[in-house]
């Protein structure tokens, strides 16, 4: 008997190849951009631990950062757009800064209306809420004067060296071929 | 007794000391700082040149294996004093960057934490470039957050 063996790949099981890598990459690209969303935003809760969490965080940076699928086979985590209007300060707190003006005095109040704890003075530890609101006489608001900047998070950068490593180990398993043996 | 500092300080440190040795031979009136917080005290005048250690990954070096691989994301903080000084700086250090640099595992007499000794163990290497973009802080109107720029690399020592 003679037994003919197939060498190599044949024009059919290339296409049949490259479709099963597409269609496994492009749902892995999915997945992966709502793994990227979730490692971003237990970054940022993490990024402010030391600091405790203020009564009354309503997680707006959180809410504000979205997977949006661009495209059909491409995806974007965090709109700079929408960000900037729902969350304007996600750039202060990946990066940080000095959060006000050159005479650095901001108004409002924590809680409810108190004025600054002058225990807490210098801390950064209470764990009241700042409300700002413009000055007003017997309007409630108190004068702050801020002394040290918003610290850096880096969130982002943190989240881009994660991905480079995540898409290096998932590139590897979409891509795997399909092995082939006919007799 | 000396006291001697483990590997993630001294890749941090490491890096400092090579910006700092390089912009004193190469430019004038640069700071480097370590520090975040450091940068916007009263005394500490722009250009300013921040390098910390933001995040270690660890994982081990093959399954079974007691040797670990750490890399490093360390970050650049640029605060410059013009635009263009801003993109000078940022060339600069990506430029010093590229082909690593000198690490150095540091220690101090016990009671001096000011002066630092150095022994030269190996090299540091930029494994990857993560990001290098302008930083608008919003709302701010200090003159240190006006030119800004954040340089992000991925950093190993060899072994």
């Amino acid at each position: 008997m003679i037994t003919v063996t197939t060498i190599g790949t044949s024009p059919q099981q290339l296409i049949d190849i490259t479709q099963s890598v597409y269609l496994k990459t492009k749902k892995g690209l999915e997945e992966t951009a709502h793994e990227t969303r979730k490692h971003m935003v237990e970054i940022v809760e993490k990024g402010f631990q030391g600091k405790g969490k203020r009564d009354g965080s309503t997680g707006v940076l959180e809410d504000a950062i979205l997977v949006e699928r661009l495209d059909e086979d491409s995806f974007g985590v965090g709109n700079i757009a929408s960000m900037n209007v729902v969350a304007p300060y996600w750039g202060l707190l990946n990066s940080g800064g000095m959060v006000s003006p050159k005479a650095r005095i901001v108004p409002g109040y924590f809680g409810n209306g108190s004025p600054p704890d002058l225990a807490m003075k210098g801390t950064g530890v209470g764990k009241e809420r700042f409300n700002y609101s413009p000055f007003v006489y017997g309007g409630g608001s108190f004068i702050m004067k801020v002394n040290s900047p918003i610290g850096a998070v880096n969130y982002i950068e943190k989240t881009q060296d994660w991905l480079r490593t995540m898409m290096t180990l998932k590139f590897y398993s979409w891509t795997r071929q399909v092995k082939y043996s006919k007799t | 007794m000396a006291s001697y500092f483990r590997e993630s300080r001294n890749v941090e440190l490491s890096l400092l000391y090579y910006l700092t040795n390089s912009f004193t031979s190469d430019w004038t009136g640069i700071t480097t700082i370590k520090t975040f917080n450091d940068v916007y005290a009263k005394d500490v005048n722009i250009p300013i040149v921040c390098v910390r250690l933001s995040q270690t990954t660890t994982a081990r070096t093959e399954i079974g294996s007691d040797t670990l691989d750490n890399k490093y994301l360390l970050i650049i903080d640029v605060f410059a004093r013009s635009d263009a000084q801003r993109l000078d700086l940022t060339d600069y250090i990506k430029d010093k960057l590229k082909s690593g640099w000198v690490h150095y595992d540091h220690s101090h007499a016990s009671g001096d934490n000011t002066t630092l000794d150095r022994t030269a163990n190996g090299r540091d290497y930029v494994v990857d470039f993560i990001d290098d973009s302008k930083i608008d802080v919003i709302g701010s109107t200090d003159e240190k957050d006006r030119y800004r720029q954040s340089i992000s690399v991925s950093v190993r020592k060899s072994s």
